[in-house]
């Protein structure tokens, strides 16, 4: 080994055979000013070689490192090529509140749900700005939750990774990291992740992402895509926040970092040439939501765009509608609030029906996997409560038959049921299964799978058939015993 | 600004390309400007401590020549000599005392107060340490010493010392250079050669991997079973124990080489501050291993002027004690440390007293000294003295050493090196098998670096596809699998708020 060395370790300042191209050429040492130029330029070869080599070994690990939940929702957007008619910008609210696939499936509408969670609306406004960097929609629909906020980005700066991390890096992504973490509202104290708050991290999420080398699956290799156009189904019911109550006229204040960034926004699309509507979701609201809702108001009407303030309509239903005390809606509400939405943009926007347009054929078997995911969603509910809850859905066929009256002392289920559009204590008539079937949505006929489920039928408090309401296939059956657990067959 | 730190690795390849760009003569001034702002980095303030030692050690050397050239007589040129040396070395250890022993010193008197049961309002120290005190205080004071004793001339350009006391990769944690061999470098900087630039490149990566895979993922494990050893007792303390020793290698040797490799490609040699201290037969031959730079700094400013060994036997051992206590202090301002640096010197002392007896045990159990199995059984002798030791340098204080000791031995948990327990103290599976491995790197490289095979130079002799792989390799593993950045961390990405 020594002797190996010795033949070939470099002493200090001078080239090593190795080295030695200009000898190579034949260059002669009588020339040394040639030879040693040449020798640069070779190892300032070999070191752009060498770095180049570098930077794509890293972009490769920083692809495969990556959490990929962000690329996960914005997977279906950048594999577009069409423009979107519709974008929807807004926090956690919007993210679980509309539905673009419905939308589609009902109106036509070519949209896509820009909702992240914790976004502020400077975060929103700069998701937007780089969404408009790669498809120029006809109507912004901004959800106006936060206007009351100082703050630009979310305190758990994993929700700001996650609204930002698949956009490529261009101009419009550095300007978004360098505004957004100039944020003046933000104190260490407020934070536990303040050492992620750097803009190279936002920028180059490597640093954030690298040590995820032990905890790579199957899934960061072909990452599972979303099949709800940027939007998420939380599935579970509780019962929200008595809604506050609010001195009429009061409304908020001043110029807050909310304000300030909604009103770039409207003046953003506007100078754009895209049409804008603003909305304030359903949710149990504060007082300070119900002043901001009226804040929004005097926006709309100062811009003149649109204005959709949920929190008046109140078309959810608090006893079924919610996913969680404080907030968000679950797809029983969210499929009321997109139905909402859907009319009113047909009604008041130039909004295309592009469901017979040719370029956007995709979308119908986009939708088929939507609506496969919606069964497995129905497949995999173990709780009665959750199941009735996502049968609130107008695309489907739903039979229910009543084997024993103990159900309806279950918490929630004759709210669900009356969700449904049925009358609970009608069910019953005192006999097991001695109805049938009473329809609740659709009139389709089910008889031939009754048999193949006997034993289900037999042994449930209560058995549910559900159909697509198109196609009246089977989406499927499920039965419950008293407590409101699903009963799955043996083996 | 530290060295693995995003910071740095913008800083230095920028002060490279300038320092490269720059004439030869002006080199050492920016050098000089880009030693200050790393530096001041930390805490601008700092800098003026710096500056007051390099001045007084700077107008000390000075002063030492004039006095040295006046004509006096030869015995009162001496004395006048010694009192300025004497002079230097009180201004800055009182600096060095002010800021890194006041606090402990208080905390003495308050305790000593208090076994006697008198009462005083001593205040609680609040003195901010300024970082790398201790190292340029000495890099500074063997200066002074080299002058006064003629082993160097005193530097006339006061920038060009500025530079020696500062000089940013050794500035904070080593090793702590000789103006005999730092201060001639300044002087005449090395022509740029790319051959000891790719060198130092690659010491940089060692160092790196050194710091941040190994030494900050040990430091998962023995941070969570140190800090709270009350739950993690007997086994997890003494695994974390054994890996606390290659913690403060890696950490410490990890350091020096990313000193020595950023010097290097400036063309500046460092002096090699570890060399396989784990591989050491004896207490002794570790020591010669380990910081060899403060080491040798204490043989020559303290060892020697204390007599050495010139004045017997119970001289020198008493003299090898001063040294390791002072060492112990030098590495902190708490008893531990003190402890830490007694028990050393004990194991010095007594190494030394008990070789004869050693040496006959051996030769009457037929024990062959150059022997494999001879040789082993002393690496792994001396590695569990100095890991033992180890303990009191980590524990924060004697009273909590003495408690992780009872602990280790309270607790009866062998199991949990084979029921997968271990993982649960900082490190999981993953993890921790990757810390296993990177400690297999080490120890192999170790052995090469004890055969004096060098590493270094067996990649550089490869041809340049394998060599660019190489760093590539280095480079992304280390950046992969290091400690660093804020992390990812899973709960985080729990969607706990809206």
């Amino acid at each position: 080994m020594k002797r190996f060395l010795n033949l070939h370790a470099p002493d200090s300042g001078r080239i090593t055979p190795h080295e030695d191209m200009a000898g190579a050429f034949g260059i002669p040492e009588c020339m040394p000013l040639i030879r040693r130029r040449i020798d640069i330029v070779k190892i300032s070869a070999g070191c752009l070689v060498t770095l180049a080599l570098l930077i794509a070994a890293l972009a490769g690990l920083t692809r495969l490192l990556e959490r990929k939940a962000s690329y996960s929702k914005y997977a279906p957007f950048f594999a577009q090529e069409e423009d979107f008619d519709v974008l929807f910008m807004g926090s956690s609210h919007l993210l679980n509140s509309v539905f673009p696939m419905e939308l589609w499936k009902d109106y036509g509408i070519v949209s896509y749900n820009f909702g992240g969670h914790g976004n502020q609306l400077a975060t929103s406004y700069w998701v937007m700005e780089n969404a408009l960097d790669y498809t120029t929609p006809k109507l912004m629909v901004i959800d106006c939750y936060y206007l009351e906020y100082e703050m630009k980005t979310s305190m758990n700066f994993a929700q700001v990774h996650l609204s930002f991390d698949a956009f490529p890096l261009s101009r419009t992504k550095i300007r978004a990291a360098f505004d957004l973490l100039e944020d003046g509202a933000f104190h260490e104290s407020w934070t536990p992740d303040m050492a992620q708050r750097t803009r190279l991290n936002l920028l180059w999420d490597y640093a954030v992402y690298h040590d995820r080398w032990n905890a790579l699956t199957e899934d960061d290799l072909d990452p599972a895509v979303t099949v709800e156009k940027g939007a998420e189904s939380r599935i579970a019911i509780s019962v929200p926040n008595e809604r506050a109550a609010v001195l009429p006229g009061s409304k908020l204040e001043g110029d807050t970092v909310g304000v300030r960034y909604l009103e770039r926004m409207i003046q953003d699309c506007q100078g754009r040439g895209i049409d804008v509507l603003l909305t304030y979701l359903p949710f149990p609201a504060t007082e300070v939501d119900l002043k901001n809702a009226a804040r929004v108001q005097d926006i709309a009407r100062d811009y003149g765009v649109g204005y959709i303030d949920f929190l008046d309509l109140q078309i959810e239903d608090p006893a079924t509608d919610h996913y969680d005390a404080d907030s968000h809606l679950n797809p029983s509400g969210a499929r009321k609030v997109t139905d909402y939405l859907g009319r009113y943009i047909t009604e008041h926007y130039a909004i295309p029906d592009r469901r017979q347009d040719g370029a956007y054929r995709d979308w119908e078997e986009d939708y088929e996997a939507y609506a496969d995911f919606k069964a497995a969603n129905l497949k995999a509910q173990e709780d009665l409560d959750l199941y009735l809850m996502l049968l609130k859905d107008a695309h489907y066929d739903v039979r229910i038959e009543m084997n024993d009256p103990r159900v309806w002392g279950l918490t929630h289920v004759a709210a669900l049921m009356a969700n449904l559009g049925m009358d609970a204590e009608a069910l019953w008539d005192g006999e097991p299964g001695g109805t049938g079937f009473p329809a609740v949505q659709g009139a389709g006929e089910v008889t031939g799978h009754r048999t193949e489920t006997r034993w289900m039928e037999e042994t449930a408090a209560i058995y549910i058939v559900v159909l697509d309401g198109e196609t009246k296939e089977l989406v499927d059956q499920a039965g419950f015993d008293a407590f409101g657990q699903r009963i799955r067959e043996e083996g | 600004m530290l060295f693995n730190s995003m910071g740095f690795l913008l800083f230095f390849p920028i002060v490279a390309l300038v320092y490269l760009a720059l004439p030869r003569k002006v080199r050492y001034l920016w050098l000089l400007a880009a030693s200050y702002y790393f530096y001041m980095c930390w805490k601008a303030k700092g800098a003026l401590l710096i500056l007051f030692s390099t001045a007084v050690t700077y107008l000390g050397g000075l002063l030492l020549e004039y006095v040295k050239g006046l004509c006096w007589e030869e015995d009162r040129k001496r004395k006048g000599r010694k009192r300025i040396v004497a002079g230097c070395f009180f201004l800055n250890l009182a600096v060095l005392f002010y800021f890194k022993y006041a606090g402990f010193a208080l905390d003495c008197v308050r305790g000593l107060l208090g076994l006697f049961r008198v009462h005083a309002d001593i205040p609680i120290s609040q003195i901010v340490l300024p970082v790398g005190i201790s190292f340029y205080t000495f890099q500074a004071l063997s200066y002074i010493m080299d002058v006064y004793r003629g082993e160097i001339y005193a530097e006339k350009n006061f920038f060009r010392y500025a530079l020696f006391v500062s000089f940013f990769p050794q500035l904070v944690a080593g090793p702590i250079e000789r103006s005999k061999n730092l201060l001639k470098q300044l002087a005449d900087p090395a022509p740029f050669q790319f051959e000891r630039a790719r060198d130092g490149f690659l010491l940089m990566l060692w160092g790196f991997f050194l710091k941040i895979v190994l030494a900050d993922r040990i430091a998962l494990f023995v941070d969570r079973a140190y800090g709270d050893y009350m739950s993690f007792g007997g086994w997890y303390l003494i695994v974390a124990t054994v890996l606390f020793a290659f913690q403060i290698y890696c950490d410490f040797y990890g350091y020096s080489v990313i000193a020595m490799g950023a010097a290097e490609i400036l063309g500046i040699q460092l002096m090699e501050n570890f060399s396989a201290p784990y591989l050491a037969a004896s207490i002794g031959e570790f020591w010669r291993r380990w910081h060899i730079s403060l080491t040798s700094w204490f043989k020559d400013y303290l060892y020697i002027p204390l007599g050495g060994s010139r004045k017997g036997r119970a001289r020198k051992y008493v003299n090898k004690l001063i040294v390791f206590l002072v060492s112990g202090l030098w590495h902190g301002a708490e008893f531990s440390f003190v402890v830490w640096g007694g028990i050393n010197g004990i194991y010095q002392v007594l190494g030394e007293a008990i070789k004869p007896i050693r040496d006959k045990t051996a030769a009457f159990l037929g024990l062959h000294q150059s022997s494999l199995g001879h040789r082993l059984a002393q690496t792994l002798g001396t590695f569990l003295l100095v890991d033992i030791s180890w303990i009191f340098f980590r524990a924060g204080s004697l009273q909590a050493a003495l408690k992780i000791i009872r602990q280790m031995f309270a607790v009866k948990n062998l199991k949990i090196l084979f029921d997968g327990s271990l993982y649960a103290c900082g490190l999981d599976g993953p993890n921790f098998c990757l810390m296993l491995l990177g400690l297999g790197i080490l120890l192999f490289a170790d052995i090469c670096k004890y055969r004096g095979i060098r590493i270094r130079q067996v990649i550089a002799a490869q041809d340049f596809w394998f060599r660019c792989l190489f760093i590539v390799f280095a480079v992304c593993t280390i950046l992969t699998t290091g400690i660093w950045g804020p992390g990812y961390d899973a709960a985080n990405f729990i969607y706990f708020q809206f």
